[in-house]
């Protein structure tokens, strides 16, 4: 059975970070003399506090984590974590209730950007920063972050970092995990800073750009201001965005191991990238197209907005520079393919990743071949390596719950009397951690403030559920999960 | 010389056999007595029950003294430790037999002269090579080729529709044809032919020629029409096949056909070409055979472990009117019934792992050694030195050995064909053709 010393240790650690994210706003709030100061003031006592009280109770515990407790704390972590965090929220009256503080924080953790909040532009800058600062930390993981500013490379550490990474299979850059974490951090933060002095450039003031540039790179999407990158009417900001947005797509550690030794050819033989790269640029082209043909575009015009909109999509960013949903309708289903599918696995982003869509088709191709030459032995190779028939198995069972999840999502807000194109569209966002929406109530351009109430609920927990690739959170819900034997 | 083999294995073996008629010193070491004792009764050679691997063992056979050891015992790292210590311990060149590519491959061989191994010999890689060439050109049976110039030499079996039969080749071929027929093969017994002889069907008849002449060749032999390879069976996964498949040409469709599931996994993982596809399953069944419609393929492979089952699928394959078949035979006493039964190519592992030794050791500079197993014959590639016996005089006035031929020889990159007149050069590359145990006696005149 789960010690629950270690709980106490993991969460009290997390509260300690999280002192450190609330005491950063802190300071931003202090520069601007805003009303937000006090509110996170005694965010971060309540968790310095907490997270002090909690380490001392957990100071004995076992540094070892079985794999099915890992799943457990990994999950219950993020949803303490963003509870903690909706604090600020609630203290400085920007939501009024529960639920829409923690949709927002959930919504920024896990990298959606679906917001509740249809006053952005008159927040606080010290609220504005902390949404984005949950996105960034977010972006590449609660417990990664951890393990790389605390540098603790336990055993229950490496149990939890695999938990909590996305997609099939986890690299390491480093034999130690701490090493690997702060590299790939590096990496972020350069990647973010890169970004950020673009925007600067692109004509964004520093608060914003810093903000949009740390939004970017976690493919989150939450923005300071309420019409998002629209805001700016920019073609240059626009270009920014698309080179950063496709960026924060690739494998991160592949990303490393390509400037690390700088050679560019592990990235064009990288199978998974290829799929990506293909996509990204088959869609787009579609959607240019069509926005040629039937809405009558410019060229330059159809090429910038079908580009930004499809690789928010595909990157699960949700940046959007139109509404989407007033494009070609039959467009819709090649979208809700890039929704699906998302980048690659070891990025930022969200959905199925790439790898597994890969090995999907992959798959299917096969059976065929399989079927023409029954005694052959097939199976699908990725980037020279063969893909088992076990992961495969795990593949299908994985995609077995994101549709089932789907579903299960879409009845529960359609029971609400959410229109059901709006309910698939609304979950499929959500569970792919994009945050834009191309139904026709709720567009990209609108928030989601008007759900109802437990809809809300349904929503934070479907974006978790997308974020820790389903598995970690629906095995603690399983009876079997708590007997002992 | 004094040379030293170590593991009394089939390569083992098959090279002491050869190595004895030369009159070397020839020691095997085995660390199984049982393997030795045939081998000390029958050749004029000394055996030792001493592991490879034993310094005391090495020691007591004066392995220091040695001016060549061979490890070829079934294991790699033996033969590259056994070498290692031999190499340290004195011996003046040492030769290993390896197991896997990567260390045959031309960017390692520093990396293992500078550990004490002058050179790496994969059987199944030489073998693979063979097989290669003869599957894409499915009407010759031998193949060999001079590098870096035109000249080939082929062997080809000439049946009725061949238009060179019952003519005397005095009046088939003068000295300035553009081919010259070097050695005929007719039922057990290999011939060099002279002016008289005649071509007759279902010989095994081996041509010296440039490049350019093949296609002429092909139709004086009747072999335009003979298909060409595009679809390949392979029965048997072993190293073999895993190298035939990587080397044939990439147009061509291979099935590889094994019984171990695991080893058609392994397979699979190696073998990255989509063109080649691995099938689990026994390739003496019929009905799979049929159903991965491989009576259509053009060209069929055994290279199963077991001689026998090598033999009889071929024969198999022959009845579904494949035209090419290759069969691997690691028993050599079935070559001639093998022969016999029209298989197209037979290949032996130790045969060819034994000539690519036995290169080694001759005294002048041979580049090149390869033992035609059909044909009781060897073809070799020589360097002309300076001042050697063969300079001396045009070829019609030497006195060369009676079993040798010579086809070709290669100046200043120009490849041409040797006759009567021809007065070879130092710094000449020269194809030789000899049958029985000639090629020492020939090698001294170079």
């Amino acid at each position: 059975m789960l010690d629950i010393k270690i709980l106490f240790r993991a969460i009290g650690s997390l509260f300690l970070v999280e002192t450190g994210m609330f005491l950063v706003c802190l300071i931003m709030s202090l520069c601007y003399h805003e009303t937000d100061t006090l509110a996170f003031l005694y965010s971060s006592l309540i968790a310095f506090v907490l997270g002090l009280t909690l380490k001392y109770a957990g100071r004995n515990s076992k540094n070892s984590l079985s794999k099915r407790d890992a799943f457990l704390i990994v999950t219950l972590t993020w949803i303490i974590f963003s509870l903690m965090g909706t604090l600020p929220l609630l203290l400085t009256g920007t939501c009024t209730n529960i639920s829409d503080a923690f949709l927002e924080n959930m919504s920024g953790f896990t990298t959606t950007g679906v917001t509740i909040l249809s006053n952005i532009d008159s927040l606080p800058h010290g609220i504005l920063f902390w949404r984005s600062l949950t996105q960034w930390i977010g972006g590449l993981g609660i417990i990664f972050f951890t393990i790389a500013i605390l540098s603790n490379g336990g055993e229950s550490n490496i149990r939890l970092f695999s938990a909590e990474a996305t997609g099939p299979t986890h690299e390491k850059l480093h034999p130690r995990i701490s090493t690997t974490a702060k590299w790939m951090i590096s990496l972020y933060f350069l990647l973010t800073t890169s970004c950020a002095i673009c925007l600067w450039i692109a004509g964004m003031n520093v608060f914003d750009s810093i903000n949009h540039a740390m939004s970017t790179t976690a493919t989150g999407g939450f923005s300071t201001h309420s019409e998002g990158i629209m805001f700016y009417h920019s073609s240059a900001i626009e270009y920014v965005e698309i080179v950063f947005m496709f960026f924060s797509g690739i494998n991160f550690p592949l990303m490393y191991l390509i400037l690390k030794r700088k050679s560019i050819k592990m990235l064009i033989k990288n199978n998974e990238f290829n799929f990506y790269l293909f996509t990204v640029l088959a869609v787009s082209a579609i959607a240019a197209i069509a926005l040629i043909l039937y809405s009558k575009y410019p060229i330059e015009k159809a090429i910038r907005a079908a580009l930004f909109n499809v690789i928010s999509v595909q990157t699960t960013t949700g940046f959007v520079s139109e509404n989407f949903s007033l494009w070609w309708r039959p467009f819709w289903i090649f979208l809700f393919f890039s929704m699906l599918s998302g980048s690659c696995a070891g990025s930022t982003s969200g959905g199925i990743k790439c790898i597994r869509m890969l090995t999907l088709v992959k798959t299917a191709i096969k059976h065929f071949r399989q079927m023409l030459h029954p005694n052959a032995l097939i199976l699908v190779r990725i980037d020279h390596n063969t893909v088992t028939e076990d992961s495969e198995r795990s593949l299908l069972a994985f995609l077995f719950w994101y549709i089932t999840l789907i579903s299960a999502g879409t009845f529960a807000l359609s029971a609400m009397n959410v229109s059901i194109f709006d309910s698939i569209n609304i979950i499929t966002s959500c569970i792919s951690n994009i945050g834009a929406i191309d139904g026709n109530i709720y567009s990209p351009v609108t928030n989601i403030s008007t759900l109802p109430t437990l809809s809300k609920w349904v929503c934070s927990f479907i974006m978790l559920a997308g974020r820790l690739e389903i598995f970690p959170i629906l095995l603690p819900l399983l009876p079997t999960f708590w007997k002992n034997n | 010389m004094k040379i030293v083999i170590a593991g009394a294995g089939a390569v083992g073996t098959h090279l002491a056999k050869l190595l004895s008629r030369e009159k070397h010193d020839i020691i095997v070491i085995d660390s199984n007595p049982d393997k030795l004792v045939d081998l000390s009764n029958s050749f004029d050679l000394l055996t030792k029950a001493v592991s490879p691997l034993s310094i005391e063992g090495l020691r007591s056979i004066n392995v220091e003294k040695a001016d060549l050891f061979i490890g070829v015992t079934p294991h790699e790292t033996d033969n590259i430790i056994a070498c290692m210590l031999a190499r340290k311990m004195g011996a003046r060149k040492t030769v290993a037999r390896a197991d896997s590519y990567e260390y045959i491959e031309k960017k390692n061989q520093e990396l293992f002269k500078s550990i004490g191994i002058d050179s790496l010999i994969l059987p199944e890689m030489i073998a693979a090579q063979e097989i290669a060439s003869s599957v894409s050109r499915s009407w010759i049976r031998q193949w060999w080729e001079v590098e870096n110039s035109d000249l080939v030499m082929m062997g080809i079996k000439v049946r009725e529709n061949s238009h060179i039969l019952n003519v005397p080749l005095k009046n088939l071929c003068g000295p300035e044809s553009p081919y010259h027929i070097v050695a005929v093969k007719r039922a057990d017994e290999t011939i060099i032919p002279h002016g008289n002889d005649i071509i007759r069907s279902y010989d095994l008849v081996f041509f010296m020629t440039t490049r350019k002449y093949i296609p002429y060749i092909r139709e004086i032999v009747g072999k335009e029409n003979y298909p060409d390879v595009k679809n390949v069976a392979i029965m048997g996964g072993g190293m073999t096949s895993l190298f035939t498949a990587k080397l044939l040409p990439d147009y061509m469709h291979v099935k590889i056909i094994e019984k171990d599931e695991q080893r058609c996994r392994e397979l699979f993982e190696l073998i990255e070409n989509k063109n080649v596809m691995i099938i689990h399953g026994d390739g003496r069944d019929m009905s799979l055979l049929q159903e991965e419609n491989i009576p259509n393929d053009e060209a069929f492979i055994a290279l199963t472990p077991n001689s026998e089952t090598n033999i009889l699928s071929c024969l198999a394959a022959k009845r579904m009117h494949i035209p090419k078949t290759v069969a691997m035979l690691d028993n050599l006493s079935y070559v001639s019934m093998a022969e016999s039964l029209d298989i197209g190519t037979l290949i032996n592992k130790q045969n060819i792992a034994a000539g690519y030794i036995y290169q080694m050791m001759l005294k002048a500079d041979v580049t090149n050694v390869k033992t035609l197993m059909v044909a009781n014959a060897d073809v070799a590639e020589f360097n002309i030195k300076e001042g050697s016996k063969i300079t001396s005089k045009a070829i019609k006035d030497l006195n060369l050995p009676k079993g040798a031929t010579l086809g070709g020889f290669v100046r200043n990159g120009v490849g041409s064909l040797i006759n009567g007149n021809t007065r070879l050069q130092a710094g000449d590359h020269v194809v030789t053709f000899c049958i029985g145990n000639d090629l020492s006696r020939l090698s001294t005149l170079f």
